[in-house]
């Protein structure tokens, strides 16, 4: 038994099934007749048997409370930070938190604006000019809409206004009452106008506000889980 | 030194022990405990428990930093768990995070560590004697003092060989997966392996007469 190519690396490899399908076939040929590797092969065998009696250690009774209860305060952040999430990313949530922003900066607006204007002119003209500005800027707003041409905006304006000025044809008691409602409210037609689209553009204005300034402020920069 | 030219093929038989290695935790159970279901997390801990608590005892050899390190390992766990995409089995990618777990450990209190653990001895020699009423009493004798001097051996072995040996011949991993979980080549894996077993072939032949060739029951 000399030096043969075969080492403790080839043995072991082989019991472990690592060899290529070539040489596991080379070195199985080579054992029926090279006794030191042979006790090799025996001896790791052996070894690998060993090893696989040795017993196992039983797990601490109280280590999977133990782990759980290490757990605990980690899942309880998790879950806060869930919600925290879910709330963030709620529509509600950041609509209450975008209006009392848009409120603030409108208020400031418009108080700016009353002042400048109460220092260029008098302080009794202010709300004349205000309310003048602000018609102005209604009637500029509807000539641009207008100028627009929008065939969509017209559909919508005639069919409403139409809505309004419902056929007097109509009658009995509670229909007669509802067009003398409608008739009082063409009267108003303007003003009703005016306020449904302010109201309309003022939310459109709130949610954008809403939506821009919950990224900005309340952004926590978490990853959603 | 081995030959350099060596291949691993992935080969179908090669499975080492039983239970921890072939065990696989369901991805529903997985996706449940990322959830935040703290009763599928618990039923992680059951099942992979004893495994990770054996190799932190194994690399560590000692109860209590064990223990430490195997709720360590599971913090670890449940932290990266949302991270767990599946492109490795479960278990695999689990020891990985629990051997980094234990190797930090052990490198951390090195200075004061002591080779042996003398209460897994006295374990052990408690388990042999309640075993193998059927054989003779020099039988007995014989398979004991074999073991002892066996997990003698494997006390004082480098860690990385320790650690090979035990994912691949008590968790039966392997050679593919160990190399995953240590994070090494293959090829390292077979030779840290080789070597591990090389030492403790040769400590166990020279500490006693006719070494461990013994004829098996
Ligand atoms: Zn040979």
């Amino acid at each position: 038994m000399k030096e043969c190519k075969w080492t403790h690396h080839d043995v072991t490899a082989y019991l472990d099934h690592q060899l290529s399908d070539l040489k596991e076939e080379l070195l199985k040929q080579h054992l029926k007749t090279c006794n030191h590797c042979q006790q090799l092969r025996e001896e790791y065998d052996e070894l690998n048997h060993l090893l696989v009696q040795l017993p196992r250690e039983p797990v601490p009774e109280d280590l999977t409370k133990n782990i759980m209860s290490t757990i605990q305060p980690l899942a309880n952040l998790q879950k806060a930070s869930i919600e925290e999430t879910n709330q963030e990313l709620s529509w509600w949530g950041f609509l209450l938190r975008g209006i009392p922003l848009l409120v603030s900066f409108s208020m400031i607006g418009v108080i700016t604006w009353i002042i400048y204007l109460g220092q260029k002119y008098t302080w009794q003209e202010t709300p004349l000019l205000v309310w003048q500005s602000i018609t102005q800027m209604w009637n500029g707003f509807w000539s641009i809409l207008h100028l627009a041409g929008n065939k969509f905006s017209q559909f919508f304006y005639t069919t409403w206004d139409t809505a309004f000025t419902l056929p007097e044809r109509s009658t009995g008691p509670l229909l007669s009452k509802f067009n003398l409602l409608l008739t009082k409210a063409t009267a108003y037609q303007k003003v009703i106008e005016l306020t449904i689209l302010a109201v309309v553009a003022w939310i459109i204005i709130a949610l954008i506000t809403a939506f821009i300034s919950s990224r900005i402020c309340f952004d926590h920069g978490e990853e959603r889980i | 030194m081995p030959p350099s030219n060596y291949t691993y093929p992935a080969k179908k038989k090669e499975r080492g022990r039983k239970d921890i290695a072939t065990l696989d935790i369901s991805q529903s159970l997985i996706d449940q405990a990322i959830q935040g279901n703290s009763e599928s997390f618990e039923t992680i801990v059951r099942l992979t428990q004893s495994g990770i608590y054996n190799l932190a005892f194994r690399i560590l050899n000692n109860r209590e930093e064990a223990q430490d390190a195997t709720q360590e390992a599971f913090v670890k766990l449940y932290q990266a768990l949302p991270s767990f995409r599946g492109e490795a089995r479960f278990t695999s990618w689990f020891y990985r995070i629990a051997t980094n777990v234990c190797l930090d450990c052990y490198r951390r209190n090195k200075k004061k560590r002591e080779n042996t653990a003398p209460e897994y001895m006295e374990h052990l020699l408690l388990l042999l004697t309640s075993n193998g009423q059927n054989s003779n009493p020099e039988q007995i004798y014989q398979d004991k003092q074999k073991l002892l001097r066996l997990q003698k051996a494997i006390d004082e072995l480098p860690v990385k060989y320790r650690t090979v040996i035990v994912l691949r011949h008590m968790e039966g991993f392997s050679y593919q997966e160990i190399a995953e979980i240590m994070q090494v080549p293959v090829q390292t894996v077979g030779t840290f392996l080789y070597r591990g077993k090389a030492v403790l072939l040769k400590k166990l032949n020279s500490s006693k007469e006719g070494g461990i060739r013994v004829e098996r029951v």
